[in-house]
């Protein structure tokens, strides 16, 4: 993911007047399919990362599809330009008063993206007397909101034993505030809301921290390797097709000693 | 000739000294800055029927990025 790009404040500026979607690759097999529509790599499979900027019903690409935005412009300022260009062109209306939290597809993968962005987790663990409707809609305002805007990586469950590896948590329904921890399997409860929490002191807390915490950045390579090491296995969803990364998966794991790379279906363990 | 130039350096120096340890001082104190704080960033949408249910009711276009979290199989890495 070219972090140059999307962590540039020209960018981010833009990006508010569009809707981003972040997937994360060989994660979802319906997600997959869309991905295989917008950019495949020379072999016709998968590739590990995808970009575009795309009309409002996807029926358009509005730049050239590749790997990562450098495929189609030179540098974080011509897309930034780019953006804000396209924009023009389209009479957005506004969020309303429904937004759509910007949350990941389920909490295994919340907590993972968490780390991976260094960025603190914020989990709604909902049950039938605390519907995840209703923390969404106490989440959503501050996810889009000038102040804490891709601050913080959501996501939700109904099951909180998928939050067993998490430090201090009792298993209790609300919103948690968890520091993911190097690998994003596990994590540390940092600050729990009881679903009944007013929007205004949730929102005074998650603006306190972010301000109060940094964004972890990590050493790539001393982390892979790490990790390797350490044992530490990401399985993903549908098997990686990309063939770069499966020919490196099978030197390193040779060379650690670990099995083949496989990912696990839909459903399975 | 010899103690204007020496004068002009220490007067240099005198000025440049000091200048070069308050550039220090700003640069290590916009270094923890940077990492006391979290910086804003994009508010991504991680599952696509949301981000295109968002598009379709805001008119808005969409920026589109997948990414594995993973390295290796190593998690906690894009």
């Amino acid at each position: 993911m070219d972090r140059s790009f999307l962590s540039n404040d020209q960018v981010i500026e833009a990006s508010r007047n569009f809707v981003c979607i972040r997937l994360a690759t060989y994660e979802d097999e319906a997600e997959a399919e869309f991905l295989r529509t917008v950019y495949v790599g020379r072999t016709g499979d998968l590739e590990n990362t995808v970009f575009v900027l795309m009309t409002p019903d996807t029926k358009e690409n509005l730049c050239r599809p590749g790997r990562s935005p450098n495929f189609a412009f030179r540098s974080p300022t011509s897309l930034a330009t780019e953006m804000n260009k396209i924009a023009k062109q389209y009479k957005a209306s506004e969020t309303g008063s429904n937004p759509i939290l910007p949350q990941l597809k389920d909490v295994r993968l919340g907590l993972n993206v968490s780390s991976c962005d260094g960025l603190p987790s914020v989990v709604c663990v909902a049950d039938d007397d605390n519907p995840a409707d209703f923390m969404h809609s106490l989440l959503a305002p501050m996810a889009y909101s000038k102040d804490l805007a891709g601050k913080f990586v959501y996501s939700t469950t109904s099951d909180s034993s998928m939050l067993e590896s998490v430090k201090n948590y009792n298993g209790q329904p609300g919103i948690l505030l968890i520091e993911p921890g190097e690998y994003g399997l596990d994590g540390q409860l940092v600050k729990f809301f009881s679903p009944s929490t007013k929007s205004e002191v949730l929102e005074k807390a998650l603006t306190e921290y972010a301000n109060a915490s940094g964004k972890v950045s990590k050493n790539h390579s001393l982390h892979v390797r790490t990790g390797m090491r350490e044992g530490k296995v990401w399985k993903t969803e549908i098997p990686i097709e990309d063939q770069g990364t499966l020919q490196a998966m099978q030197r390193t794991n040779r060379s650690s000693g670990r099995g083949a790379p496989g990912g696990r279906r839909p459903g399975g363990n | 000739m010899k103690s204007i130039r020496s004068n002009l350096f220490n007067s240099t120096i005198g000025i440049k000294l000091p200048l070069c340890i308050a550039a220090l001082i700003l640069t290590t104190n916009c270094h923890a800055q940077s990492t006391s704080q979290i910086p804003s960033g994009i508010a991504w949408h991680g599952v696509l029927t949301d981000g295109l249910a968002d598009a379709k009711a805001t008119n808005r276009p969409i920026m589109l990025l997948s990414a594995a979290p993973q390295c290796a199989g190593v998690p906690g890495m894009w």
